[in-house]
């Protein structure tokens, strides 16, 4: 064999085992960052607004039956609907048949080639909407108010933050911390590492590549009809109603193998 | 129900600060530090409001008139006047990164003081209420056909503020007109540009919630009932002497 011969060939296979290496990543358990965690999982407008699942009364006095109603009827359902109509448009201008979740398209956004009116109405709308779904789907009048012990969730905000403790530290303490409106959110990194993260208005973590599988919704609607301009109190009170049962199971679609 | 601003202007031995403001029975004491080592910093007061609490009903109610008022101006207040303090500390001392590391604190509280004090006097009660005249009405119908055209443009553009903001009238010295814009969080008018504020409404959900909820809208709507144009005209006679 030649020296050109033996040369392409040892390109040839390294070309081969590059496209093989990257196949693998491909298909290696997906990055989370089109998993859909909280229901509903529909990816076609029209998408549901989902009922609240325990009564708008029950998370009394922790949040009170009048915020709960209009935050879920009004608030959320009103992303709802206008992420339905930012997705119909974004169809229509995507050649799509991609079936991409919500999660999907909000991870991607930046590349989705949507125009811009669009795009910040589904950075908006779409971001209300998957923000407020894991909000009411995380809480419950008689959830599990602290992770399973010895759960990989448990174990993972151990790793992180070193105790469960300091996790609600550093998550009260940044919920507490937004100024204007917006969230507080436990999230899961491409490295495989939770974290706390702080996001204005209604963006998204998936937007830069971050899983979120718990949040605090710090927009004054979400308190000020109880506790007026008191954004603490109602960030303690929100850990009295969380519940970490959808958390432990949304952690374990997309936790690290 | 106008309170006493009282300020302590230090002398040039003296560095002791002290400022009171009695707005509306309440007061909120500026820390205040004595020595030579201690920079000295003037404190911001609250200003009052310039009609009593309740004096916005029905468009406005006495309730959120005076948590904005108490609690979230007097709020800004306080946190501003901590941070300029320690701005001249950090500033005395050298710590440059320090003192950048306190802008956005700065900005945030500082700009809420801002803008707060020209949204109270931007306000009046309806039965003192009269509509735009002389060169303002003129430059509002130039601009936007109309009264009703100005109202539709701010309002449609305050109501689409993402999250918390303000609208404003605003004027442009560089292009001598009146524009409307919106602000996000605190931001005063001036990080868009040498712009002079006439006309401001608040649109995070604490200035109107408790009464209209999440219709934002129509909070506009009421607030436009009791807009002190008199006010506004004046901010413009001196933007454009």
């Amino acid at each position: 064999m030649t020296t050109t011969m033996m040369m392409m060939m040892m390109m040839m296979m390294i070309t081969m085992m590059m496209m093989m290496m990257g196949m693998a990543m491909a298909n290696s358990p997906n990055d989370g960052l089109t998993t859909c965690l909280y229901e509903p999982c529909d990816s076609q407008a029209p998408v549901p607004l989902p009922p609240l699942p325990y009564p708008y009364d029950s998370l009394e006095p922790s949040i009170d039956n009048q915020t709960m109603t209009f935050h879920h009827d009004r608030h959320f359902a009103g992303y709802t609907k206008k992420m339905n109509a930012a997705l119909e448009k974004m169809a229509a201008a995507m050649d799509d048949s991609s079936n991409s979740t919500i999660e999907g398209l909000m991870s991607s956004l930046s590349s989705l080639g949507a125009d811009p009116d669009t795009s910040l109405a589904f950075q908006n709308n779409g971001g209300g909407f998957l923000n407020h779904k894991m909000y009411f789907a995380t809480m419950s009048p008689d959830g599990q108010r602290t992770p399973t012990s010895d759960s990989a969730l448990e174990k993972a905000i151990v790793a992180s933050f070193g105790s469960f403790d300091k996790f609600k530290e550093e998550m009260s303490t940044a919920a507490k911390g937004v100024f204007g409106s917006g969230w507080a959110f436990l999230v899961l990194n491409q490295d495989g590492q939770l974290a706390v993260v702080a996001n204005p208005n209604q963006n998204s973590p998936l937007m830069d590549s971050l899983i979120p599988l718990l949040g605090i919704d710090v927009w004054e609607h979400a308190y000020y009809l109880l506790r007026g301009p008191d954004r603490g109190a109602y960030v303690d009170a929100w850990w009295d109603v969380v519940d970490f049962a959808p958390v432990e199971q949304a952690f374990e679609k997309v936790a690290p193998a | 129900m106008n309170g006493r601003t009282i300020q302590a202007r230090p002398s040039a031995r003296s560095s002791r600060v002290v400022g009171t403001t009695h707005a509306n029975r309440r007061s909120i004491c500026a820390p205040f530090s004595f020595g030579r080592k201690k920079t000295v910093v003037k404190a911001v007061p609250l200003p009052d409001l310039p009609y009593d609490y309740g004096a916005l009903e029905p468009y406005i109610s006495g309730e959120i008139m005076e948590l904005h008022h108490n609690m979230h101006h007097g709020t800004y207040v306080k946190n501003f006047n901590g941070l300029l303090e320690k701005q001249a500390d950090l500033e005395k001392k050298g710590d440059y990164a320090g003192l950048i590391s306190i802008q956005q604190a700065i900005k945030f509280n500082g700009g809420g003081h801002v803008n707060h004090s020209i949204f109270w006097p931007n306000m009046c009660a309806k039965k003192d209420y009269e509509p735009p005249s002389g060169d303002l009405a003129a430059a509002i119908d130039k601009e936007f056909g109309s009264l009703d055209g100005l109202i539709a443009k701010m309002s449609g553009m305050a109501a689409g503020v993402q999250g918390s903001g303000w609208g404003w009238l605003a004027y442009d010295p560089a292009k001598e007109k009146i524009f409307v814009t919106t602000t996000s969080n605190q931001d005063p008018l001036v990080t868009q540009g040498n712009y002079v504020p006439l006309l401001g409404v608040d649109v995070w959900e604490h200035a109107y919630y408790l009464q209209y909820k999440n219709k934002r809208p129509d909070y506009l709507a009421n607030f436009f009932e009791v807009v002190n144009w008199k006010d506004v005209a004046e901010r413009y006679g001196q933007a454009t002497a």
